[in-house]
């Protein structure tokens, strides 16, 4: 952004011209391999199996059908998966969201006491955990288990997230609670009538981590969901993809047990990353702006 | 000091700075001064070489004689002593000024100090008999005060009993609540003088220091009652840490035990160090260190510079539009899931994958023989190299922000001068781009360099397999197939927690010093 306003009076010498060739190219190629693989999943998605193993495919699908979109929505579990992560990914952004505020308002106010080690609280298990097995047992101690409303309260914070919001609303003038306390309003009042209207473009970024991290996520889901009916789609994709991974082990020199079954997993990888590319070039701003924000802070 | 809460509170001067605290502050602002005169001349030295390169470079097209090249580097060399004993007696003068001054306040302080806490502790010269005097004339006041509000309080119920008579809903409504716009007022009033009477007598005959010992606490009670609603508000926040990040920390005690799940965490016995030997001891541990570090050591070398290079080079390209495409397509990859990610890589990579095709194509091509493809995810040697480039491929773009805002937040008057000074695009990124963005670099590679012993499980277990663990089993792999992910006979809990916390306090050791070096650059500026 810097050094787009400089002008550059000086001629441009050879050099510097063989450069900006280079550098033109050199970016046009690293925006083509970010997006090839996933045209390239795309494409053999909708393709006919046989060519994806011949390796005929490039840009176009060859024999285009969606038999294996047919297949993946065959998996007995594919559709209560998928309603599983949109809930798991919806509710958890507002369970997550209306936590976080709650959290992060109080932990705003320079007057409110004891709030460095209320604050301190967080930042220790940022900083520390207590690893796999001692939070797991928690889990299964709190019903975490095949439980999805338990589930959404057991990762309902996030500690940078609710430091992003308390910055933001650390930036809201104190004048306007002072003139909204002098009216008689109370402090929730006070933030649901003139904090969170004011803090809409965090709330937005902050709902979005929350949301593509829960969409994302599979690992205590896959540890915590043991019922095929309870998982979302990142696990169900996490098993055909370990699952193809281990068949390649035990078939190497016979590639047959594995035919097809690339077509399948790329038909589920579009399923399972389609909102995600729909929405990103809406979204990016909000997150670029966070990470500056949450770059500054830290 | 500075007062302290608003208008119908207590008002409380807080205790005098202590000298050590003021000293903090100073020493802090005298780094900062030495700082930016390093930095400043770092800048003026870069551009003295600079021209000297740039004039022995036209030296050398204009094919001069030797003796013009030797005096254009003596020149130079005389400049760069110049420059440098300039800049030894500025730095000189300035530490030298910075020592007086500190010196000098060292005593000030202390002296400021002594006299502030001697005010501060100071009892108030009146006699014993005027202290009586005031406490009976304040006792006096307080105790009509009191009469006055128990009186308030009857005329109130009085009148609320007769108004509560009245037929009319509406007329009834309306007379309460005046009675309790009038009452409240009263009360309030006379809390109000209440207070000033307590504040005037206590101020005359308590030292500050007493008064304010006397009235902290109910400074924070009084904080506490005012903000209960905040308070509240955090009841959930605690809870959830309370219960998902603090109670798992009793759960480690696990690591020292012999965990069964019949007898339970408490119940389960005692084995002392048991589990961290095995561990240390054990037949893997050799090569989990190995990976862990290795594969740190692939992402340090080949997957740190990807970002702070590509935002370099990103910067250098003139059209908006193209750089703000280039720069949405590749942060792209943060948004998608390490699942699909691997799930693409896996499948990229199988035999009958595009890599594959791409490998039997190029090679058929130039050997004009049959190739058959590689099983690359089946080779451990490989492992490393396709974890790290799959980092690099889903991160180089992303990460690459905090250097483009690091770049955007330099000083523009920089490159204004260096264009005046003649220097071209290359000369100002390598004189004033690069040491702009070198803060953050230091930073962030420091960062990096402290998480040396930990790999995250998540990617890790998606892609390897038994026998490519000889390359890609890590601390933490394992840690996850001795408890969650065991596949073959029973879960050993304590052993992975062990590992786990091994891991854990191993990391937060690194992370704490790499904290405190990186505060040190960061404030101080070496860089």
């Amino acid at each position: 952004m810097a050094l787009l306003t400089r002008k550059n009076k000086i001629k441009r010498s050879a050099g510097e011209w063989t450069f900006d060739i280079f550098n033109t190219l050199l970016m046009l190629f690293l925006a083509f391999i970010t997006l090839y693989p996933f045209w390239y999943v795309l494409v053999c998605s909708f393709s006919n199996p046989v060519s994806v193993d011949a390796g005929i495919i490039c840009w176009w699908p060859d024999a285009f059908n969606v038999n294996s979109y047919l297949e993946v929505f065959a998996i007995s579990n594919f559709w209560s998966a998928y309603r599983n992560t949109i809930f798991l990914a919806v509710g958890g952004t507002v369970v997550s969201m209306f936590f976080t505020i709650l959290t992060a308002y109080p932990l705003s106010k320079k007057r409110l006491w004891g709030r460095r080690g209320l604050t301190f609280i967080m930042i220790i298990c940022m900083n520390f955990a207590a690893g796999m097995i001692p939070r797991y047992l928690i889990f299964r101690a709190t019903g975490v288990m095949n439980n999805h409303i338990m589930f959404l309260f057991a990762f309902a914070l996030t500690p940078m997230n609710i430091i992003l919001v308390r910055a933001y609303f650390q930036s809201v003038s104190d004048s306007l609670e002072e003139s909204a306390k002098l009216d008689g309003a109370g402090d929730l009042t006070i933030l649901f009538k003139i904090y969170i209207p004011l803090s809409v473009p965090v709330i937005m970024t902050v709902s979005l981590y929350y949301f593509v991290a829960r969409w994302n996520s599979y690992f205590w889901e896959m540890i915590l969901f043991t019922d095929d009916n309870k998982v979302p789609l990142q696990v169900v994709l996490k098993n055909l993809v370990v699952e193809q991974n281990a068949k390649e082990d035990l078939a190497e020199g016979d590639g047959s047990m594995l035919k097809s079954k690339q077509t399948i997993i790329y038909a589920t990888i579009i399923c399972a990353a389609l909102p995600m590319l729909v929405i990103y070039p809406f979204v990016q701003r909000f997150f670029v702006k966070g990470i500056m924000i949450g770059a500054v802070k830290g | 000091m500075a007062i302290v809460g608003a208008s119908g509170e207590i008002r409380l001067f807080e205790p005098p700075t202590k000298p050590r605290v003021s000293m903090k502050k100073l020493k802090k602002a005298h780094e900062k001064a030495v700082a930016d005169l390093k930095f400043k001349n770092r800048i003026a030295m870069r551009f003295l070489r600079a021209d000297y390169k740039d004039d022995l470079a036209a030296a050398k097209t204009e094919k001069k004689p030797a003796e013009e090249v030797a005096k254009i580097k003596a020149v130079f060399e005389e400049n760069k002593a110049k420059m440098e004993a300039e800049f030894k007696a500025n730095l000189e003068a300035l530490l030298a000024a910075h020592k007086a001054e500190e010196e000098e306040k060292k005593v000030s302080f202390a002296e400021n100090y002594k006299v502030d806490i001697a005010l501060w502790k100071k009892e108030p010269e009146i006699s014993k008999e005027e202290a009586a005097a005031l406490k009976a004339e304040f006792d006096a006041k307080a105790a009509e005060l009191k009469a006055a509000l128990a009186k308030i309080k009857k005329e109130r119920k009085a009148e609320i009993a007769v108004a509560r008579a009245e037929k009319d809903p509406a007329a009834k409504k309306l007379a309460l609540a005046k009675l309790k716009e009038k009452y409240d007022k009263l009360i309030a009033d006379n809390r109000e003088a209440l207070r000033v009477a307590t504040e005037a007598y206590e101020r005359t005959v308590y030292s500050e220091a007493k008064y304010y010992e006397i009235h902290q606490r109910q400074k924070n009670l009084n904080a506490i009652w005012r903000d209960k609603t905040l308070l509240l508000m955090l009841i959930p926040y605690l809870l959830f840490f309370g219960v998902y990040h603090y109670a798992p920390y009793f759960g480690i005690q696990i690591a020292f035990k012999d965990y069964s799940i019949r007898k339970g965490i408490w119940g389960s016995e005692w084995v002392g160090f048991e589990n961290f030997t095995t561990f240390l001891g054990g037949p893997y541990f050799p090569r989990l260190l190995r990976n862990t570090f290795v594969i740190n050591l692939y992402g340090l070398i080949l997957g740190f510079p990807a970002s702070p290079v590509f935002a370099l080079l990103l910067n250098e390209v003139k059209s908006k539009m193209f750089k703000t495409t280039v720069q949405t397509i590749t942060y792209l990859p943060h948004f998608i899931s390490t699942v699909v990610i691997a799930g693409i890589v896996v499948n990229f990579l199988a035999p009958s994958g595009l890599m594959n095709h791409l490998y039997v194509g190029i090679k058929e091509f130039f050997t004009q023989q049959h190739v058959d493809p590689i099983y690359f995810l089946m080779k451990p040697e490989n492992f490393r190299m396709i974890y790290t480039l799959m980092g690099i491929w889903a991160g180089f773009g992303f990460g690459s922000i905090v250097y483009t805002s690091a770049i955007s937040g330099i000083d523009q008057e920089l490159y204004e001068a260096a264009k005046i000074d003649g220097a071209g695009r290359w000369r100002q990124t390598l004189s004033i781009t690069i040491p702009g963005i070198m803060p953050t670099i230091a930073i962030y590679l420091i960062m990096r360099v402290s998480h040396m012993l930990s790999v995250g499980y998540e990617t890790i277990i998606l892609l390897y397999q038994p026998v490519t663990y000889e390359t890609a089993d890590v601390i933490s792999t394992y840690s996850y197939r001795m408890g969650l992910g065991s596949t073959s006979g029973r879960p050993d809990y304590s052993l992975s927690t062990a590992i786990g916390l091994f891991n854990g306090v191993v990391s937060l050791t690194l992370v704490t010093i790499a904290n405190k070096i990186s505060r040190k650059v960061g404030d101080v500026g070496l860089w």
